[in-house]
This record gives C-alpha cells, structure tokens and sequence, in this order.
C-alpha cells in the first residue's frame, strides 16, 4: 500500500460533564494509507464517531476537548492548526459523509446552489456556464440520473438514495485526500445502501484517497474496507487487514460480534449472544472495559488493562489472551 | 395445524386529496394491492420488504389500526370486519405487539411497574394491587429483569432493556398472536443475539405464534418458518424460510440477498447491484411492479400481472420467467 495519509497517535477526546469525565476517546491510536479504506466498527457510544469529529477538529465544544495526542495528516499535526487554517483544510482535503442527509442539505435552497457552493467556498470562482458544467459533471458522477434538469430540484424532490448521492458529490467535489463517512447508509434501504457501497468503493479507486467509513455492521466493513479498527468503550480492541481479522480474530469482543451474527444459510437453534450490555462511560469496570462480558476473561483482566500485542503482519489486539509466557 | 391469522385477497387504498377547498380527490396510494397469506399457530411467520413495500401497513391492518378496502382478515376462525365490541376487545386481548422504537413506545413518565401492567389493568377492572404486582414480577422474570426496575422510569433503562419491557407489556395478557415489527434493528450487533434469542425461548415456551416484519433477511431466515417478500404491495414471493431461502426464485428476493451486507470478505456477489429505486405506489408501473429494476423482463412482464404460483413445494412466485430462473440455478 502506499504511503501514510493520516496517523493517529495516542488520541484523547475528553467529554467534561456535571456528574463527571467521559473518555469517549482515550488513546486512539490508528493509519489510513493514500488508496485505502479502514473501517472503524463498534457499537453505539463506543467512540467512533467522536473520533472522527476529532480528526476534523469539530468535536462539540465546549463540553468536548481534544485532550492529548497527534493528528498527522500528510505529515502535518491537525492539532496545532488554527481555525482559519482548518477551515482550508474541512470539505476542501478531508471531507465527511454523515449519515442522515437530509441534516447536511438545506431543505430551501436548490441542488444545484448547494453543490457549486462547495467550488465557491474553496476559492475557485468561475464564471457561470463553466460552473454549471462542474456541478452537472460531479453529480454525473455519483449517478444522478439526467443531473442537468434536477439542478433547479430541492432536496426534498430528492429520494433517500439521491440525497445521499448528492452529499456524496459535494464531498468529492473538492477532490479530498480523506473521505469520512460516518454510518452513510443507515437510513438506506438494502439495494440502495448496496448501490451506495459501491459508489464509494468506486470513487476511492478511482481518486485514489483515503477513506474512513464508520459502521456498526461487520458486513459493511467486509465488502468495502481494507482494514478494520474495533472499538469497545472509547478505545481500539483489534486492528488488522479485513480478511486476516474476519478469519481468525483474536479479540474475544470482535471474535463474539462476528458469531452473534445471524448468517443466511446457517441455521442454529440458538444465537451465540454476548451477555450483559455495553458498559457506561462513567462507571467503567477496572481493568479491561470488556471483563464482565468476556467468555475467556482472566484475574490479570479484572486488574489491568491489556496493551495492545501484536499478533501476525500488523494485526494488534488488546487482550492478555495474546501474552506470551507467564500472566 | 390451522391458522390462527388469515389475510384473504385484502386491499389497502389510501385516497390522496389535492388540497384546496373541494378536497378533491386526485389520486390513490395502493399501499396493499391483494395479499393473501396465513399464519400457522405456534409458528413464525416473516415479512420482508423495503420501505414502501407495505409490510407495516399489514401490521396496522392487524392490529385493526385501519380498515381495509377490499378483503378480509380472518382470526381464530371469526371474520374480523364482522366484529361486534365486545369482540374488538377480545381481540385486543389476543393479539399484542412490539415495534422497533421501544424508546418511543414507553411513556416516558410512567414507571416501569405502570408501563407493563396498563394492558391489565384495562382489561380488568377489578383487580388487586398486589395480584397486579405479581403478575408484573412474573411478566419481568420471563423477559430476564430483575425486580428492581419496577419503579424505574424508561429513560433510567438501555435500549436493550427498554425492548424487553416493551415485551414484557406485550406478554402480560398472554396473547395468541404477537406482531413483532423490526423488534432488533435498532439496537446493537450485541444486544441483537440477546432479544432474538429471548424471544425464541418465550414462543416456545408459551406456544405463541409470531407475526415478524423486518427487512433483515439473515435475522429473518434465523427467526421465521415461513416468508413472504414484498414489493410495491405484493407479496412476490413466499413459502417455507428455509425452501425460499435455497431457492430464491424471484429476481427480486435474489437482488436483496445479494444486496445484503455479509461478514465475508471478498465475496463475490452473485448477481450484479439492482438499478434504480422502488416504485411510487401512487403510480405503480404497469404488469409485474418490478419490471423497471429487472434485469430479465421482457414485453410480456411490462402488460400482465404475474399471479403466484407454485413452483415447488411450499413455494410460491409471482414472476413470469420463474420458469426459466429455476432451471439457470
């Protein structure tokens, strides 16, 4: 793969409420190399999305701070920036994909204004018939049928699939280095969100960007991404290539996820079920946040938290199942 | 085994006015355009579709939220449209339901205790308080609660236990019939296993029979014995879950398999993605509904209807080129 478009290190996002801290992110750690696709798994308020809102610096202040860490895009740490200068950065190199599109449309403004805005706002002014053309070209482009007579459309003529297509287009239209889409297919029907999968696989080839696509379905992350980061309680569980984590994964978090999935064509009496419920912030179990959940779960496990071992060609997972020698 | 639940040939319009003054009456939404399929007792039965497909019109129809146009219902061998009052609120009493928000569906200002047992205190004036605790206590048991919720409020509780209490609610009049409509999708990949399984166990052991709507097709094909598909209205496809989930017939129910997101990396999907998007069913298109997305119609498809047939055993389609799919599989 090739080069290292953007590394975490060590990433804390600190949520300071009235009845106390919430580390919904605490110590990310993580890479997107140019031409890739991570996905990053987890289940609701695991920290997923805070993480995102933190690599474009848009996290909800002020309850919300970046409390520690680096963010090197392209060499550059995102954190030292100031906001004139990520505002450069936002919609023109790094981009996002939300997953409710009628949130990111204006509801009174045509398709055609809110997509040249996106050429407007990055600075490149261009005479009136030539910007037509960009934005019928880019809407051309993420399969909007005949683009050029629904530019006069608002959004709401729109159908859940073009809507989101269309925030697709003003993504792309900057031609970013790094797509962020966070759940982009959820309120997508089936065929649709299949259609929509196959968009962003298709754009990110073809430009060759980085891409982060966050999810809560296994099954996404299998058919679009590269590599796959597992969050559990505001940290990273599991790290690795699709294939290899899908395989043999050796988080017991990630390892129970993927059989509590109900699978066509394989029929069990019972569902293998993970108990309990996912912890809440404030009131975290001691040692590893997984314990009281885990089916392999160890004395050591209730003490410490596991760091991150490594287990075979980059894959690392947090867990003292993986601890060689004597626990 | 005979059904409990029987839809025959119903029809659900919805009249769309213009606005204005008249009110005039300018188009028809053909929400259910002719379903017809039964349900067993003690089994689960499965619909599946897209939004707009009409699958939670059905459930409505049901639930006697709204009247049909033409056809008829027919429950525990008694003609529902021909119900008297005191039949309704028997009715109510046998048929309960789940939806997909339980969030939503609890009173936020009522306490758990209250939430569960209202079904009973509706249905029966006279009842002491403390028979109504115990039958409450009962109720949280079956669904895996503790009794110490019992004065919590909603908001104190997680998704996952706000789903069990929905079922609880849903259990206390003991009820033949339980319409389970998209019971997991809003809740996590690990809470899923659980109320999937809960729910399994609770059918089998009060002989319940469940009416499910969702358009997960891996959870459906887990939790079902029988399936409808549907599309713009009609049921395109049904049969015994497991048969239809062997042979899928239609081309329909094999784009939504293979548009399913699988957990297997580098899969090769069979078939190419489905073009376009579902239907208006303000104006449904002409012949089979599902002609403009289908990559094997032909004149024929775009004129006439296709009627369901059977095709194999325990197994109907409505597709003109049934025939021919089922020899290319």
């Amino acid at each position: 793969m090739g080069e290292t478009l953007l590394l975490v290190e060590d990433l804390k996002t600190h949520c300071f409420t009235r009845a106390g801290v919430i580390k919904a992110v605490d110590g990310v750690s993580f890479f997107v190399n140019r031409g890739e696709a991570l996905g990053i798994v987890g289940e609701s308020g695991c920290g997923k999305s805070m993480t995102c809102a933190s690599i474009v610096r848009l996290v909800p202040q002020p309850a919300a701070r970046i409390v520690g860490g680096k963010i090197l895009f392209a060499g550059d740490d995102l954190l030292t920036k100031d906001e004139s200068e990520m505002r450069e950065i936002r919609g023109n190199k790094i981009t996002m994909i939300l997953q409710d599109p009628l949130m990111s449309l204006n509801p009174v403004y045509t398709i055609g204004n809110q997509v040249s805005e996106m050429f407007k706002l990055h600075g490149r002014k261009l005479p009136r018939p030539t910007m037509k053309q960009k934005v019928v070209e880019v809407l051309t482009r993420v399969k909007i049928p005949s683009a050029e007579n629904r530019l006069k459309d608002y959004p709401f003529q729109f159908s859940g699939g073009m809507r989101q297509r269309t925030v697709a287009a003003m993504a792309i239209a900057g031609e970013p280095r790094l797509l962020i889409a966070d759940e982009p297919t959820t309120s997508l029907d089936v065929t649709i969100q299949d259609q929509f999968l196959l968009l962003l696989k298709e754009m990110q080839e073809q430009t060759n960007m980085g891409l982060i696509l966050v999810t809560h379905d296994l099954g996404i992350v299998a058919q679009t991404c590269d590599r796959i980061v597992v969050m559990y309680a505001g940290k990273i569980v599991e790290s690795g290539d699709v294939p290899r984590v899908y395989g043999g994964p050796a988080h017991p978090y990630t390892e129970a996820l993927l059989q509590a999935l109900p699978r066509i064509g394989v029929r069990h009496k019972r569902l293998f079920q993970i108990g309990g419920e996912p912890p809440h912030f404030l009131n975290l179990p001691s040692g590893c946040s997984f314990w009281p959940r885990c089916h392999k779960v160890m004395d050591i496990c209730r003490r410490e938290y596991p760091p991150s071992f490594p287990v075979e060609d980059g894959r690392q997972a947090a867990c003292w199942q993986l601890k060689k020698g004597d626990v | 085994m005979q059904p409990l639940l029987e839809l025959k040939e119903v029809y659900k319009y919805f009249p769309i006015s213009s606005g204005g003054f008249l009110r005039k009456k300018v188009k028809t939404l053909k929400a259910v355009d002719g379903v017809s399929f039964s349900i067993k007792e003690g089994t689960s039965f499965a619909l599946a579709g897209e939004s707009g497909s009409g699958k939670t019109t059905i459930s409505r129809l049901v639930l006697l939220l709204e009247k049909p146009t033409h056809g008829s219902l027919v429950f525990e061998n008694k003609e529902v449209q021909q119900f008297t009052k005191q039949d309704v609120s028997w009715y109510r009493t046998r048929v309960q339901a789940v939806f997909q928000d339980a969030a939503g569906s609890l009173n936020t200002r009522m306490r758990i205790k209250d939430i569960v047992g209202e079904p009973l205190v509706a249905q029966q004036k006279r009842l002491s308080p403390k028979k109504l605790t115990e039958k409450v206590e009962e109720m949280l048991g079956l669904v895996g609660l503790s009794s110490a919720v019992l004065d919590n409020y909603p908001h104190e509780l997680s998704g996952g236990q706000k789903q069990r209490v929905a079922i609880a609610r849903a259990m206390i009049l003991n009820p033949s019939l339980v319409i389970l409509d998209e019971p997991v999708s809003s809740l996590d990949v690990s809470i899923r296993a659980q109320i999937l399984n809960l729910l399994a166990d609770i059918q089998e052991r009060l002989g319940l029979t469940y009416f499910i709507i969702a358009h997960d097709l891996a959870m459906l094909g887990h939790v079902s014995a029988q399936i409808g598909v549907m599309y713009l209205g009609k049921i395109i496809e049904i049969g015994n879950t497991d048969e239809v989930y062997a042979n899928p017939l239609h081309p329909y129910t094999r784009a939504l398999f293979a548009a399913m997101p699988r957990p297997e990396p580098g899969r090769v999907k069979e078939i190419p993605a489905l073009q376009g998007e579902i239907g208006s069913p303000l104006d449904p298109p002409p012949g089979c509904r599902f002609h403009p997305r289908c990559q094997f119609a032909v004149d024929h498809c775009r004129k006439t209807r296709p009627l369901l047939l059977e095709m194999r055993p325990d197994h109907q389609v409505a597709c003109h080129k049934a025939d021919s799919l089922s020899a290319t599989m």
